[in-house]
């Protein structure tokens, strides 16, 4: 009665190739540069053909890049192999660094560019970038994919390049490269390297560099930390374009200026951990960087728990006194930013003193010492600076609940209430304080009330309560 | 005075009954005896701990359609399950998929619904099975609102993962390798609502099902397919045609139900001569409020958030009068926030709240409990919605009420006109095109993506060389050194496509109601010229909107939100031109012909409408540009012998014209009946001469790109449309035509309903076949 789908299907499908090329026609728009002939023919010679083309792009490839073409039975990749540079790591001094790879691991650090921003299973990496140390010397090499077809052989290669036990050197790579490598080696249903650990150095320069940054981008890094240029270079979202040309019969040549790129990018990650290690890699070298990196430092330590090290960046930071350029920064940006739309590059830095301060106190506590950290809370109510309320409350929650004393509690709170009542009269409220000030006042009221008068005892050791309530209040 | 004494259902009913004048607007009452359990036994092959945690609930003996769907499961096949409301289908699949994973806890099951949130309710009943049967399964929703780090977790471990047809489609599928746990191990997919996966949303299901189970290969797994699906004519032919395998139909209902009338309803007709009738909202009230009096809870439906205001609105109004229970009704519908839902749904249930007026959004899934009276304040859109909603009446024992009052349209008319459709079994169909070319091409570039195409390889009807050589053509993909064919674009090809609108060039509708303008949905360039013109009010999830800019170029369209007591209704100049023919037939007074066409579309001007009365009350021009659409088409050509206009022929030629008209609004009518879909899907051009016939000519062409098999049905249900038409136009208490039945009365001398009728039985139709409505009117 009416025609099978097959039929139909291809009929209308001839329609919809004849209104493109009328459409095209009326355009008269140009082919796109080297749209690759599509084959239409089903015979024996189009596996020939096909399979010629696919040599024709590996040697054009190679001969671009001046790399070699190594083939065997599951396909073959360009490689490029780069003189070794002088490039000194110390790997205990590195070791100490928060998620620094531990000494004795092999480091690799590693790169790559692919067809496509978005991750998902039709994007491919099609050169990864690798770099290794031997001794001082750093060593890269990369492996370039010359077709869609070729990729099991590079992801062979990539996998014998990485032995179990190694670190991954990346940036970003725990969100971007590697799931998508990952990816691609359950595609072509293969087992993804193991490997022992992955330091990711975009959340790391996130944290420690971040606040005298323009952004994060390795680029910038190059340029404000590492204060150096890489010269001319092809911009990221360029890469995929050029890679898909070549693939569809363009030409290879702007492929040389991204395999450059992506050999700068590894060589980056290099001199950045070398940077890292060399400036904040022990206690004495820290205390002459500049006093956010300290800051950020410290607060990537508590993140692991290493609360010692977390306190002695922040012993440092504190010592090094207040940091001129960021506190000048931070004013300017009060000034300039909008409350309601918060710019990244202009939020007022947060490592003010009193910030630190309460970092500090906040950490003797979680050591338990908190005798100090009282010490440290009255330190920075004192100071009377914008966190001198949160400062008594902390005093009131200690005297309160350590030792006992809620009088004493009652009364840091009133020091607060009068911050929070001069506040208002200015007209910046604060509610959030001014609400835990009410339960906190009542409560202490009727405990004030309902106890007995009890001395507090001046000298109590304290860590034996180590159940939490504190933290539990906080 | 009024009395608030409570009473049973029967009682008040036959109250009502014995008034004329609710008596006098019934149309058919058909009292559904009350029907006792089919059972079976729990099967000896069951898992112990699943038996015993049904035993734990209650239940130690299945109906039979589940016993017959699980033994399906077991032997392999796939299944498609025809359930009523509340026949316990989730036990249909839950438990196969508990089978599943008492046997291996690495198998891994995927439940599809067609909503977020009839998914959530459904993973809580799945859940509260697995713990009675002491299986620990983890069963996660997988959707929009799922956080990032749950996400990760449900990928690796999820047994049991929930989500919707647009999550599988944007987020899994394209990352199958996240998945892979779920892909390896996968033994079960469960499609809910299958009814609802017609014409465009169904198309691109199938094709998001084709790339599902190609991947499925790809790991090596062999998934059972089980759906389920309300009443509809063809779930088997649907589950066919939406996944690509055959199904084994298991609609021998098992479950208990009490006696329920049904009754349907037609509002007083106020004025013969333009057919205008009492309002159906009013007449909702009408019946609901002795119900509410007596104390038994009654739900009411409305088609939108307007109507469900009015309704609530009115039934308030009224109790209040009387010092009634008041404060016990409540509104029900999108837009309140989910703590609100969840009260009034618990409400329901314990009893506390005697009425709720709502929306569809109580129609599916939501856990309520069962009331005693349904009211329908107008036909929903599908029989198979109406016993959704009638459904939500009928407790296990005693008497249900459910009553489906008329609005002033030809298809509730025709409804309520033809009882045997609602009560002896279902005539419409569902419909859907997988291999819509525009559907297809953007699935096999999504596909492509996902995992490269051997040569050869099949994609739908056949192999897919060809449409890839097409995309290849245009740079999408490649063919590389192994023959196979690769992606090669930088994009994104699955976020290029919303499985909601048929062409990739939307319009895209932006809120910016709020300071943050967010986008809400989509709708495809032909649509849009009438649904977002500038100052058009568009209604989306029952909320209107007003179009305050619509950026044609940007394919922007800019609303806001607003709450106004009309809807907006555009006008379109349409010249069509038939391109192809695929298939032809002579039939009495003419020829029917299926084919392609090409509609050349300008949207001329809107008129603004009451709601309620449809009293126009003002229009305004739209200027956009003419856009075309090549789509397929049903027509129906007049033969020479039958219409002869030429002068002392048979007919005069404007006669014929009015004639055409007024019967093709009214098989528009039926055939969105007929087959599921909103009348503006279809749409209506009608020729005196047509140019490529040469002779009178009714077109019906589908309003989608590319059509999605609509109206190749039409063409093969050609005598059910005109039989239908000559019946709900003979049926009308109209004098000469009016919006019900051939449309507005444009002359007020012409009897357009005689024109018509002539017209139609020219053409064969037999207005004998089913029952004619009577409602006191002439004929």
């Amino acid at each position: 009665m009416t025609e099978p789908g097959a039929l139909r299907l291809g009929r209308r499908l001839a329609d919809l190739r004849r209104q493109r090329d009328r459409t095209a026609v009326a355009r008269s728009a140009p082919d796109p540069p080297g749209t690759e002939p599509t084959i239409h023919l089903r015979a024996g010679s189009v596996r020939a053909e096909l399979a010629q083309r696919g040599e024709e792009l590996a040697r054009r490839l190679a001969e671009a890049v001046d790399g070699e073409w190594i083939h065997g039975s599951s396909g073959g990749y360009v490689r490029i192999d780069r003189p070794s540079t002088l490039l000194p790591l110390d790997r205990e001094r590195l070791g100490r660094l928060p998620d620094g790879a531990p000494p004795g691991v092999p480091l690799i650090c590693l790169d790559t560019e692919t067809t496509g921003l978005a991750t998902g299973t039709g994007t491919v990496a099609f050169l990864v970038g690798l770099g290794t140390w031997t001794g001082d010397r750093f060593q890269q090499v990369q492996l370039l994919l010359p077709d869609h077809a070729e990729e099991p052989a590079l992801l062979d290669a990539l996998a014998a390049a990485i032995p179990p036990e190694a670190w991954l050197v990346t940036y970003n790579g725990r969100g971007f490269d590697w799931p998508l490598l990952v990816a691609r080696y359950r595609m072509s249903r293969r087992a993804p390297p193991e490997h022992g650990g992955h330091l990711d150095l975009l959340p790391f320069v996130r944290r420690i560099f971040r606040h005298r940054l323009t952004d994060a981008r390795l680029r910038t890094v190059e340029i404000e930390l590492l204060g150096m240029d890489r010269g001319p270079d092809v911009d990221g979202w360029q890469i995929p374009g050029h890679y898909l040309d070549f693939l569809r019969g363009g030409s290879a040549a702007p492929l040389v200026g991204v395999v450059r790129h992506n050999h700068e990018d590894v060589r980056s990650l290099a001199r950045l951990l070398a940077h890292a290690e060399s400036h904040l890699g022990d206690s004495l070298d820290r205390r002459t960087a500049p006093v956010g990196d300290q800051a950020g430092l410290a607060r990537a330590y508590r993140r692991l728990g290493r609360s010692e090290e977390a306190l002695d960046c922040l012993d440092g930071a504190l010592e090094s006194g207040p940091d001129r350029r960021i506190l000048a920064r931070s004013w300017t940006a009060i000034l300039t930013t909008r409350a309601d739309a918060p710019d990244e590059r202009t939020r007022p830095s947060t490592h003010d003193r009193d910030a630190l301060l309460a970092d500090r106190a906040r950490l003797l506590r979680r050591l338990g010492r908190h005798d100090e950290a009282l010490a440290a809370w009255r330190d920075l109510a004192l100071g009377g600076g914008h966190r001198a309320g949160v400062g008594w409350i902390e005093v009131a929650k200690v005297l309160e609940h350590r030792r006992r004393d809620p009088a004493g509690a009652l009364e840091a709170c009133d020091r607060a209430s009068r911050l929070a009542e001069r506040a208002r009269f200015i007209g910046s409220r604060l509610p959030e304080l001014e609400a835990d000030l009410v339960r906190r006042r009542r409560r202490l009221s009727r405990k004030i009330a309902a106890a007995p008068i009890r001395r507090p005892t001046a000298n109590r050791p304290l860590q034996e309560r180590q159940d939490g309530v504190v933290a539990a209040t906080a | 005075m009024r009395r608030y004494a409570p009473a049973s259902v029967e009682s008040v009913l036959d109250g009502i009954l014995a008034e004329p004048s609710f008596a006098g607007g019934v149309v058919h009452h058909e009292v559904i005896p009350p029907r006792p359990a089919l059972t079976a036994p729990l099967p000896d092959w069951l898992d112990p701990r699943i038996q015993r945690g049904l035993t734990s609930r209650g239940i130690t003996e299945l109906y039979v359609h589940q016993a017959a769907a699980i033994e399906a499961v077991r032997a392999s096949q796939d299944v498609v399950v025809v359930t009523p409301t509340a026949s316990g289908k989730t036990l249909c699949y839950a438990l196969p998929t508990l089978q599943a994973l008492a046997d291996d806890p690495a198998a891994r099951a995927l439940f599809l619904f067609p909503t977020k949130a009839l998914g959530q309710d459904q993973v809580a009943e799945f859940a509260e099975l697995a713990r009675a049967a002491g299986l620990s399964v983890s069963a996660a929703t997988y959707d929009g609102d799922t956080p990032a780090p749950v996400r990760s977790a449900i990928r690796t471990a999820g047994q049991v993962v929930v989500t919707n047809p647009d999550m599988l489609h944007a987020a899994i599928l394209p990352h199958h390798t996240k998945w892979f746990q779920l892909f390896e191990q996968l033994r079960v997919i469960v499609i809910d609502e299958l009814h609802t996966y017609r014409g465009v949303f169904g198309s691109h299901v199938a094709n998001v099902l084709r790339r599902l189970l190609r991947l499925c290969a790809h790991y090596g797994s062999h998934p059972i397919i089980v759906c389920c699906s309300a009443t509809i004519g063809n779930p088997a032919e649907l589950a066919a045609t939406l996944t690509g395998r055959p199904a084994t139909l298991v609609d021998r209902n098992g479950a208990p139900s009490s006696q329920r009338h049904v009754l349907l309803v037609e509002p007083p007709l106020l004025d013969p001569a333009t057919g205008a009738r009492g309002s159906a909202l009013g007449v909702a009230d009408r019946w609901a409020l002795p119900f509410l009096r007596a104390g038994r809870q009654t739900i009411v439906f409305g088609r939108s958030r307007t109507a469900v205001e009015i309704l609530l609105t009115g039934l308030r109004e009224a109790l209040r009068e009387g010092a009634g229970p008041r404060s016990r009704i409540r509104g029900y519908r999108g837009g309140y926030l989910p703590t609100e839902r969840r009260a009034i749904e618990r409400g329901l249930r314990d009893g506390e709240v005697l009425g709720v007026v709502s929306t569809n959004a109580l129609e599916l899934g939501v856990d309520i409990g069962r009331l005693d009276v349904a009211i329908l304040a107008g036909y929903p859109g599908s029989v198979a919605a109406t016993w959704q909603q009638l459904g939500r009446a009928g407790r296990r024992q005693g008497v249900s009420v459910g009553v489906l009052v008329a609005s002033a349209s030809p298809v509730d008319r025709y409804v309520v006109g033809h009882p045997e459709y609602l009560l002896d079994g279902a005539p419409e169909e569902a419909r859907l095109d997988p291999d819509n070319l525009h559907v297809l091409l953007a699935h096999l570039k999504a596909a492509t993506f996902e995992l490269p195409f051997e040569p050869g390889e099949r994609f739908g009807p056949s192999s897919a060389d060809d449409l890839l050589a097409f995309l290849a053509e245009e740079g999408h993909v490649r063919q590389a050194g192994d023959e196979r064919w690769y992606w090669s674009s930088e994009n994104f090809p699955a976020s290029e496509v919303s499985l909601r609108t048929a062409a990739q060039e939307n319009v895209v509708i932006i809120d910016t109601t709020r300071d943050r303008p967010r986008v809400i949905g989509e709708v495809d360039l032909f649509s849009a010229q009438t649904l977002v013109h500038e100052d058009a009010i568009y209604l989306h999830e029952s909320i209107q909107f007003h179009v305050d800019r619509l950026d044609w170029d940007e394919r922007k369209a800019y609303v806001r939100r607003v709450d106004v007591d009309h809807y907006t209704q555009a006008d379109r100049a349409v010249t069509l031109k038939p391109l192809d023919v695929f298939a032809e037939a002579a039939r009495t007074g003419g020829r029917r012909v299926h084919g392609e066409v090409m509609i050349a579309s300008l949207a001329t001007i809107y008129k603004k409408l009451k709601f309620v009365t449809n009293e126009n009350i003002g229009w305004g021009r739209i200027h956009l540009p003419e856009i075309e659409l090549q789509t397929t088409a049903a027509w129906l050509v007049v033969g020479p012998e039958t219409a002869d206009v030429r002068p002392g022929g048979t007919w005069r030629r404007d006669e014929l014209d009015i004639a055409l008209l007024g019967a093709g609004r009214a098989i528009q009518a039926v055939a969105s009946v007929l087959l599921m879909v909103d009348p503006r899907d279809l749409g209506l051009v009608t020729q005196v001469r047509s140019p490529h016939h040469e002779a009178p000519t009714i077109y019906l062409y589908e309003a989608v790109p590319g059509g999605v098999g609509l109206s190749e049905r039409l063409y093969e249900r050609t005598d059910e449309l005109l039989d239908g038409a000559a019946g709900l136009i003979a049926g009308c208490a109209c004098e000469g035509g009016c919006p019900m039945c051939t449309g507005p009365r444009l002359e007020p001398d012409v009897d357009a309903k005689a024109l018509a009728l002539r017209l139609l039985r020219a053409l064969g139709a037999d207005r004998t076949v089913g029952p004619r409505v009577t409602a006191g009117g002439p004929e």
